[in-house]
């Protein structure tokens, strides 16, 4: 399926494919692709809501708040550190099992997303139970403040990078590098400035995925105590049981969220290029040669050392009195629900997101922009705002699906769509449209086109987007506290549950579950949707 | 050929689909006509599933009465209610300290409590005007000084709070600002000395170059291995410590000053106002107040977390003196509510950033 010529290569004032902004999106796309991005709204809504009820006073009161600026700043610092160096890390390991002959690339690359599968309140606890009385790095001072919440939160949400940037290397036009060889470049620094200048798109995106995951996250930067805007809307909620300050706060998180899509925005135009005719059968293979092995133990030690450090951590505390027992039949209910309303929430995701992909692949404008912004924020906000928000509509417009599963899923999507949309978004732009409209000059139907021709390339990206989804559900905490039916137990909430009274030993065994649970995922789907 | 990858996810759906349909329905079928059979109420509790899970399924044992519990951190359930209103499929709220009740009492969202429940405890474990709308404590949680005893002579301790500024203890005290009980202490302060006595005392306690800790847990460790010589803390962290690590030189002094250095607090709970409660309901959430405050379960709190029960002839926790001998308190739980002011209070003392 030679496409014919050379690569283009080619700079569009937006690095767009020309052809396609010159049509009109399908009403039926416009509105189904707009559902997802009307679901995420609806907790800025609430928002809106809360924090105008009282008048414009509270609002006032805490945006004079001292400190805030110095909040904001450190948050959005800690969005930037943690999303450059997840990108770094990512690119070194999506260029090792993607582009190089890596021994055992399958193993490589399911051990490199492998710490998706431990949640960064338990990497968290763990480093803290290390480094305290009795721990292995007892000694070495507490490991706490920005430094240690960057650090952690980098360990473990790499892959959030990693998964996007290996689909994109995966697929790098061969014959890029061979005309870059042709135009006098030759040697390992041109290939690798032509995999990431090809990989680029998928670089901001994850970057910009780890840095609102990075605005959300609670547990770990409360555990490690480096104060961000989310710690603080968590502590309002706490504290004044209004709901107006924590509202407000949510709102400056929603402004930074935008702040963070503008940079994505800015870095994705300024270094973005695409090849004109795209590849669906690309992908390079350099030579490692002495490095193979050096480079696999490399792989490892970032993948899974963490993960291991964070599982025999928690199979010590296995060994305390107490540490197998107090959670007893609970662990197996709550494994088979946690994993079910994963995995629901994850193939609710895909389906959503998959029309406002192709809105935004195919037809980028200011529908898809929108989507995109929604489906963001909603990503970045803490768990709890999206809870409440989510009640507060549910009791008032649907009061049967209230406390049912269905919302419980449906918070699942607002939360976690961004990944989804991101991974089909990305392989969807790496994906020929050429061939799309070959099949429909062939007489094939613009669906028929789509399903027939463009479906089949995008298996990495559908898997790589239930993945994330299904990951980040088996671990989310507050939404599944406060939405599920009542009397039900997920593994999330028995980890929470323990590490909440000190009681260590007992959080060790549904932590263990939880991990164990999450690994066989991503080891699952590794297999089976050719992620590899 | 593409279409055998599709088929996996969609089977996984549908499989979830099937498994959380089995697992707690879709729906809520179990709200209609069965409920009438035999009684069925949701609780939210703040406490933790591995201690009160125990307790619920005896109750469910002994009256037949089935209990639904949503688990959660107190302020997050708080707030959900909140939400909810009137909406709420809460019976009846568990809480882990009196300022979330005291909030939800304020918006009107409890039901008034018999007169047979409100008589089981001492008054000052009641909010005010329960028999219009409140809660009711079912543990005590009682704020302690612990000590190194081979650092310190008990007869030496301080009585009351502004004890714990004399220049012996200079750089001698551990407290956890960023910890709720330590919070609630100071807002006890608030209510009864007014703000600025209060923080005076918090500006002198920085100026004595106390030390402070993470949580009580930290606290009580700087505190045996002799960081510190006494530590601000509730009273249930060295009990425990001492349970799991016998021979550790660590005690509790109770303060008995008329200041909030003696504040009790306590977990507690109250019956939820609610659109769908029938007579049936709020009969059966009283019978769960009435079982919590029962000689077998207030036992069982004493013997699990260490905190004082709140009704007379069952045996304070190991190693504590009885609930009487411990607070002077005339404190009004309901008045420690506003911690957001407290917060605002103890950053401009500088104890909190």
């Amino acid at each position: 399926m030679d496409t014919g010529g050379a690569a283009v290569l080619r700079t569009g004032e937006s690095g767009r494919f020309l052809p396609e902004r010159t049509r009109r999106a399908p009403v039926a796309l416009v509105i189904g692709g707009s559902v997802v991005g009307v679901l995420a709204a609806l907790p800025v809504v609430y928002l809106l809501v809360r924090a105008f009820e009282a008048g414009g006073g509270e609002l006032f009161e805490t945006l004079r708040r001292p400190g805030l600026l110095v909040l904001v700043l450190r948050t959005a610092a800690l969005a930037g550190v943690v999303a450059g160096a997840s990108v770094a890390i990512a690119f070194a390991l999506a260029v090792l099992t993607a582009a190089t002959d890596l021994p055992m690339r399958r193993l490589s690359s399911v051990v490199s997303v492998l710490p998706l599968a431990v949640p960064c309140y338990v990497g968290a606890s763990a480093v803290v139970g290390l480094s305290g009385p009795g721990g292995v790095f007892e000694g070495m001072g507490a490991v706490r403040g920005f430094w240690a919440a960057a650090i952690v939160l980098t360990l473990f949400i790499f892959p959030l990078a990693y998964l996007p940037l290996r689909a994109s290397i995966s697929r790098v036009d061969p014959r890029l590098i061979d005309a870059a060889r042709s135009l006098g470049e030759s040697g390992l620094g041109a290939t690798l400035r032509v995999i990431l200048a090809w990989s680029w798109p998928a670089c901001v995106g994850g970057g910009v995925l780890v840095g609102l995951y990075t605005l959300g996250e609670f547990g770990a930067v409360t555990m490690l105590r480096c104060d961000t805007l989310t710690a603080v809307i968590y502590e309002q909620y706490r504290s004044s049981f209004s709901r107006t300050g924590a509202a407000v706060s949510s709102l400056l998180l929603v402004v930074l969220v935008l702040a963070c899509l503008g940079v994505g925005g800015l870095l994705r135009r300024r270094g973005s290029w695409s090849s004109g005719r795209g590849s669906s059968r690309g992908g390079v293979t350099l030579k490692l040669g002495a490095w193979r092995w050096p480079a696999f133990a490399l792989v490892m030690l970032i993948g899974a050392g963490p993960v291991l450090l964070v599982v025999l951590t928690l199979l010590s505390w296995l060994g305390y009195e107490g540490g197998a027992g107090g959670v007893g039949g609970g662990l197996w209910s709550g494994a088979a629900t946690s994993a079910s309303v994963a995995i629901a929430a994850g193939v609710a995701c895909v389906l959503m997101t998959a029309p406002a992909a192709v809105l935004a692949a195919r037809y980028p404008g200011r529908v898809s922009g929108l989507v995109e912004r929604a489906v963001s924020t909603g990503f970045a906000l803490p768990g709890i705002v999206v809870a409440l928000g989510l009640a507060f509509f549910a009791l008032r417009a649907t009061p049967f699906a209230y406390q049912t599963w269905g919302l419980v899923v449906a918070a699942f999507v607002v939360l976690f769509a961004a990944q989804s949309l991101m991974a089909l978004r990305a392989s969807l732009e790496r994906s020929p449209v050429r061939l799309e409209e070959a099949a429909r000059t062939l007489g094939r139907g613009p669906v028929g086109a789509f399903v027939g021709v463009t479906l089949p390339g995008l298996a990495p990206g559908i898997g790589a987007a239930w993945v994330l989804v299904t990951l980040s559900a088996m671990k989310e905490l507050p939404a599944m506290l406060l939405l599920s039916p009542a009397g039900s137990v997920s593994l999330a909430e028995l980890v929470w549950s323990s590490t909440r009274e000190a009681m260590f030993a007992s959080a060790a065994a549904p932590g263990l579950a939880l991990i164990g649970v999450s690994a066989g995922l991503v080891w699952l789907v590794a297999m089976r949707e050719g992620l590899t | 050929m593409g279409y055998r990858r599709y088929a996996f996810a969609v089977i996984a759906g549908i499989a979830a689909v099937f498994v959380l349909s089995m697992h707690a329905g879709f729906g809520r079928a179990e709200d209609g006509a069965a409920a009438q059979a035999a009684p069925s109420i949701t609780v939210y509790s703040g406490r933790s599933r591995q201690l009160v899970a125990p307790v619920f399924e005896a109750f469910e044992r002994e009256t037949g009465i089935r209990v639904r519990v949503r688990y959660g951190g107190t302020a997050e359930l708080a707030a959900l209610l909140l939400e909810e209103g009137d909406r709420t499929p809460a019976d009846l709220f568990l809480a882990q300290d009196a300022g979330a009740l005291a909030a939800l009492k304020r918006a009107g969202r409890f039901r008034p409590l018999p007169s047979a429940l409100r008589q089981r405890v001492e008054p000052r474990f009641v909010s005010r005007d329960a028999e219009r709308g409140g809660w009711i404590g079912v543990s005590g949680r009682a704020r302690a000084v612990v000590y190194n005893t081979d650092l310190v002579d008990p007869a030496a301790l301080p009585a009351t709070l502004g004890g714990v500024l004399d220049s012996v203890w200079a750089g001698k005290v551990g407290y956890p600002p960023s910890n709720a009980s330590f919070q609630a202490m100071v807002s006890a302060m608030r209510a009864r000395d007014g703000d600025e006595k209060t923080i005076e005392w918090l500006r002198a306690l920085r100026a004595s170059a106390a030390k402070t800790y993470a949580n009580n847990t930290e606290t009580v460790r700087a505190v045996a291995s002799g960081e510190v010589a006494i530590g601000l803390v509730n009273h249930y962290y060295a009990l425990r410590m001492l349970a799991e690590t016998p021979g550790l030189p660590v005690s509790n002094f109770y303060m008995r000053g008329d200041d909030a250095g003696s504040l009790v607090n306590i977990a507690g709970a109250g019956v939820m106002r609610r659109r769908g409660g029938t007579d049936a309901t709020h009969e059966a959430a009283e019978k769960l107040i009435a079982f919590l405050l029962s000689e077998q379960t207030q036992a069982y709190f004493a013997a699990e977390t260490f905190e004082f029960p709140l009704i007379a002839g069952v045996e304070p926790p190991a190693g504590a003196p009885a609930l009487r001998e411990v607070g002077a308190g005339s404190m009004d739980l309901g008045e420690l509510s506003d911690l957001e002011g407290t917060l605002r209070l103890m950053s401009r003392a500088g104890v909190l950033p």
